[in-house]
């Protein structure tokens, strides 16, 4: 299961960001306007699907100057975004 | 689709059966996920038997995928996603595979009379 919900300029994201939350997460992030911090401190998982979704919505945000910087990802998922060449994209701490 | 949750629950009941280092469970997983997804989307008809086995063998954890109608899909030759540069560059698809080969010790595929099937080898 996923949850997703927003903080103030923050998206919280727990559970498992698989393939078979894909649909949610990607109607969640559609609608994610502006810049905002995305805590990963509550999240397990995540899968091809999930990051497919994350950069889709930064190449939609980064149009408009926005952007999204990923906190508090646990080893797992920091070492996916690694291989992925995606740290810096994401401005990973 | 709904068979991933199934596949889950599967590889916890092994893990603990065999009492595996659940730090492998992330790789398990993702392993699974990505070549059982590609099986579906590959599948012709679309509801084929897709078959999904776990191993633990001389200190190795064997993953494998096997899809009995398929396509010849070697994993092995996909191609290399952009990894680095401008985001633009960047390709929303097709980061999967290539994840694996990063999180995994030896990856194999198998086809012979429309079955085919993907072996993945962790080392404990």
């Amino acid at each position: 299961m996923l949850y997703l919900w927003t903080e103030g300029e923050r998206v919280v994201v727990r559970g498992r960001f698989d393939h078979l939350q894909g649909p949610f997460a990607e109607q969640f992030f559609d609608g994610v306007e502006d810049s905002r911090v995305v805590d990963f401190k509550e999240l397990e998982y995540i899968s091809s699907a999930g990051i497919g979704v994350l950069l889709k919505t930064q190449k939609r945000l980064r149009l408009s100057g926005g952007a999204l910087k990923i906190v508090n990802p646990n080893h797992h998922i920091r070492d996916v975004f690694r291989y992925a060449g995606l740290i810096e994209v994401f401005q990973m701490d | 689709m709904g068979s991933l949750e199934g596949i889950s629950l599967f590889v916890r009941e092994f893990f603990d059966r065999e009492q595996i280092d659940s730090e492998l469970l992330f790789t398990a997983d993702f392993v699974l996920e990505e070549f059982f997804t590609n099986c579906v989307k590959h599948n012709p008809k679309g509801a084929g038997e897709i078959q999904v086995g776990l191993l633990l063998e001389d200190n190795e954890l064997i993953l494998s995928v096997a899809d009995f109608d398929t396509d010849f899909h070697d994993p092995r030759q996909a191609k290399r996603p952009v990894l680095d540069g401008p985001l633009e560059d960047r390709q929303v698809g097709g980061l999967g595979i290539y994840l694996v080969s990063r999180m995994v010790d030896q990856l194999e595929y198998d086809y012979l009379d429309r079955q085919g099937r993907i072996t993945v080898v962790k080392k404990l």
